[in-house]
């Protein structure tokens, strides 16, 4: 068991809830962005990105037939794009809007994303509580015997 | 007297790690299908002070030890979120900062045996 263990573990997540943070603000900046990327001479709209974690060294079975320790925060495992599909607006004056009329916007719900973030940003609160409350153990530590 | 150092220092030990499960329980808030992990201990040291221990004898390293004295690791098998995760983060909270208090009072009492011990080596 390392000395550092117990930050590591919250700055791990720390990590993790910063960056689903940053994902989060692409979407929203994206919101109504519709050439997100450029396939076969046309343009598609932003999809919504979403960060994928999972616990850090998910523990094997021989781990919990020795009840093995295995508490490593956590990872983010990648970020995938949401395959929902985009939401039409008729908008004819709109340079991308197809021959009916209608633009294809990016499949961000902007109510989904606040809530994403608020959930990210509680999360974040709590892992720098719990860092803080680490480090104070950890300086305790320093004073036995004096 | 050293007796008692040693049953802190586990004491100590049991608290880090709790307190490694209840961070790891912070840090894995938003993952899916994570299970809460709990440190088993108090229990045990009970069972080790009053002297009912029960330990079974290991001829190979692969057999599975019986009255094993270290604190260990369950997984509780709740649900809290629709995304499987069962990480109640009222009750982590909580858990956290009762940690963190017990832990500064077990450093104070080893603080003190070692006082004590210092007192008795210097005879004044």
């Amino acid at each position: 068991m390392s000395m550092f263990q117990p930050l590591n573990i919250s700055s791990s997540a720390l990590t993790a809830n910063r960056l689903k943070m940053d994902i989060i603000s692409s979407n929203i900046a994206n919101a109504t962005t519709t050439r997100g990327k450029f396939v076969n001479g046309e343009w598609i709209p932003y999809r919504r990105k979403m960060v994928e974690v999972e616990p850090n060294g998910a523990a094997p079975f021989s781990h919990y037939l020795n009840n093995e320790m295995s508490a490593n925060g956590v990872k983010v495992t990648g970020i995938v794009e949401d395959q929902t599909p985009f939401h039409p607006v008729y908008d004819p004056t709109n340079p991308d809007s197809n021959k009916d009329g209608y633009v294809m916007m990016p499949n961000v719900d902007i109510t989904k994303e606040m809530v994403d973030l608020m959930s990210a940003s509680r999360a974040y609160e709590a892992n720098i509580t719990a860092f803080n409350v680490g480090k104070t153990m950890s300086l305790k530590a320093l004073d036995i015997g004096k | 007297m050293l007796q008692n150092i040693t049953i802190l220092q586990q004491a100590l030990d049991a608290s880090v790690l709790r307190h490694n499960a209840i961070s790891n329980n912070l840090a894995n808030v938003n993952t899916p299908n994570y299970k809460p992990q709990k440190v088993v201990f108090e229990e045990i040291l009970k069972g080790e002070l009053s002297n009912t221990r029960f330990t079974g004898n290991r001829t190979n390293d692969k057999h599975i030890q019986i009255g094993k004295s270290i604190p260990y690791i369950t997984e509780q098998p709740v649900v809290m979120q629709n995304s499987g995760n069962g990480v109640d983060v009222d009750s982590q909270m909580t858990d956290l900062t009762k940690n963190s208090i017990w832990y500064q009072t077990l450093t104070y009492q080893l603080s003190e045996e070692f006082n004590l011990l210092k007192t008795a080596i210097r005879s004044r």
